[in-house]
């Protein structure tokens, strides 16, 4: 085990350098290559349930909240190169600001179905 | 190591900020604006920078900028705001707003840790400067002072045995203004720093006597009246030399300096020189050091008498009040009397 290995967890980081629409090398360097820590920020990502938050806000239609959450997931999403994710969320949220919440609602669907299939395939 | 106050309201990017910086600072961090500030100021002294993050909940991040730039305590702590690629009118909003740089998301910790470090250096070097200058400053000034009191001296010498009458005259008025600003006299004319620049343009008060020729100034008996308008111009000569210097920094201070010149033989009643001004005409700094030059005329020996003892000399004074002093001073005189005593004893010549 090298001293960047992600420990106990060998399996989620071979499953972030091979997942779709994740780009890990860019992720890791910008965290100084620090791969420990990255595998370690994705897990913390999850937990955070950013999409869960999001969901509460649609469904009380409260655009301030829904655009601070989608804004927020896009962002983190980003940082961690978790860039499929990032650019769904990014939709979600340029649709929120147009004042569409229809169209949000559509985005966050299908954003919601690739953030479950990460997921599932990551943890 | 120096505080670094990181500002996000997302778990995973204050994790990753702190990771980047801990190596080089200590990190406090706070997850809304009301940490923030309550952060920033508890630790105000000693934070280096700020990272603040601007899409929150609550207090977004320009509202906390303005509030820690409006704090006498934060406004000086740099702060780099935290902005998104695409919103670019963040980061021009940001920096009117007083922050001194951005960074982006998603993060490149080589920037941030330069950047960081960037901010924190040249704070420093600000700071470092600040002090030199702070230091400087009061040596300049402390040498300014020296210099005067130098120059001044010399001018006495002639006629008087030692320089030191002129330290005892700042040193006189000195009591005196502390008095009346303790005891709320001349409100409307004194604060601590007029009267501190009226002590030290009282040194100023007999320059007029360069021009005074050694046979009148060094005279051991009476002046005739003739010898005495001689000696009475160097109210007049004096003033005017100040007049002569021109407009100079120190215009405050040479106000003083000429009034002081001018009219410290003025009388109360109307009956002194140059000009016979009376009463609260005579310039304020003119009366104080009027009676400072008396009392010190009094206990010192000069060519035409001895030394008096202080009790004679305060007695003089105080019969003097009403017809040469102004008689406020001379309450005044009477509250600092033995401080009179002391500085005539300590600097005697």
């Amino acid at each position: 085990m090298d001293a960047h290995g992600c420990g106990g967890g060998i399996g989620i980081k071979e499953k972030l350098r091979l997942a779709e629409g994740v780009d890990y090398d860019v992720a890791v360097t910008r965290l100084t290559g620090n791969e420990a820590l990255y595998c370690e920020l994705v897990k913390m990502f999850f937990e955070e349930d950013f999409l869960g938050c999001l969901r509460d806000a649609l469904e009380a239609s409260d655009e301030r909240a829904a655009v601070l959450y989608a804004h927020s997931l896009k962002g983190t999403a980003a940082n961690l190169g978790l860039n499929r994710l990032s650019s769904g969320a990014a939709k979600v949220e340029y649709e929120l600001r147009a004042g569409g919440f229809a169209n949000a609602k559509t985005g966050f669907f299908a954003l919601e179905k690739e953030y479950g299939e990460l997921r599932a395939r990551l943890l | 190591m120096e505080k670094v106050l990181i500002v996000d309201d997302i778990a995973i990017n204050r994790k990753m900020l702190e990771t980047i910086l801990m190596d080089e600072y200590e990190c406090i961090m706070a997850e809304n604006g009301k940490q923030a500030i309550d952060s920033a100021l508890k630790h105000a002294g000693s934070l280096s920078l700020i990272l603040l993050d601007i899409m929150m909940p609550e207090y977004n991040g320009y509202e906390v900028l303005r509030i820690l730039k409006r704090n006498r305590l934060t406004k000086d702590i740099p702060v780099v705001l935290i902005t998104s690629l695409d919103s670019e009118h963040d980061e021009s909003r940001g920096l009117t707003e007083g922050a001194i740089d951005y960074i982006t998301k998603p993060f490149n910790a080589q920037i941030v840790k330069i950047r960081v470090h960037n901010h924190v250096e040249l704070k420093r070097h600000q700071d470092m400067l600040q002090e030199l200058i702070d230091i400087r400053t009061k040596k300049i000034i402390e040498m300014r002072e020296s210099l005067l009191d130098a120059v001044t001296s010399i001018i006495e010498y002639r006629s008087l045995e030692s320089g030191k009458h002129v330290k005892r005259i700042k040193l006189y008025c000195e009591a005196q203004l502390a008095y009346l600003l303790e005891n709320g006299l001349f409100s409307h004319q004194l604060d601590v720093k007029n009267a501190s620049l009226i002590a030290r343009a009282s040194t100023m008060h007999d320059i007029g006597k360069v021009s005074i020729p050694d046979c009148i100034l060094m005279k051991p008996g009476k002046l005739t009246p003739e010898e005495f308008d001689v000696m009475k111009g160097h109210t007049i000569t004096g003033s005017s030399f100040i007049d002569s210097l021109g407009n100079s920094a120190d215009e405050e201070y040479m106000y003083y300096a000429r009034q002081i010149c001018r009219h410290h033989h003025e009388r109360w009643d109307g009956t002194g020189y140059p000009d016979g001004l009376g009463g609260e005409k005579i310039p304020l700094s003119a009366r104080i050091v009027a009676v400072a030059d008396v009392y010190d005329a009094l206990v010192s020996k000069r060519v035409y008498k001895p030394a008096f003892s202080h009790e004679t000399a305060a007695d003089i004074i105080r019969a003097g009040k009403g017809s040469q002093f102004d008689p406020l001073l001379i309450e005044a005189f009477n509250g600092v009397s033995e401080t009179f005593q002391s500085i005539a004893l300590l600097h005697n010549d």
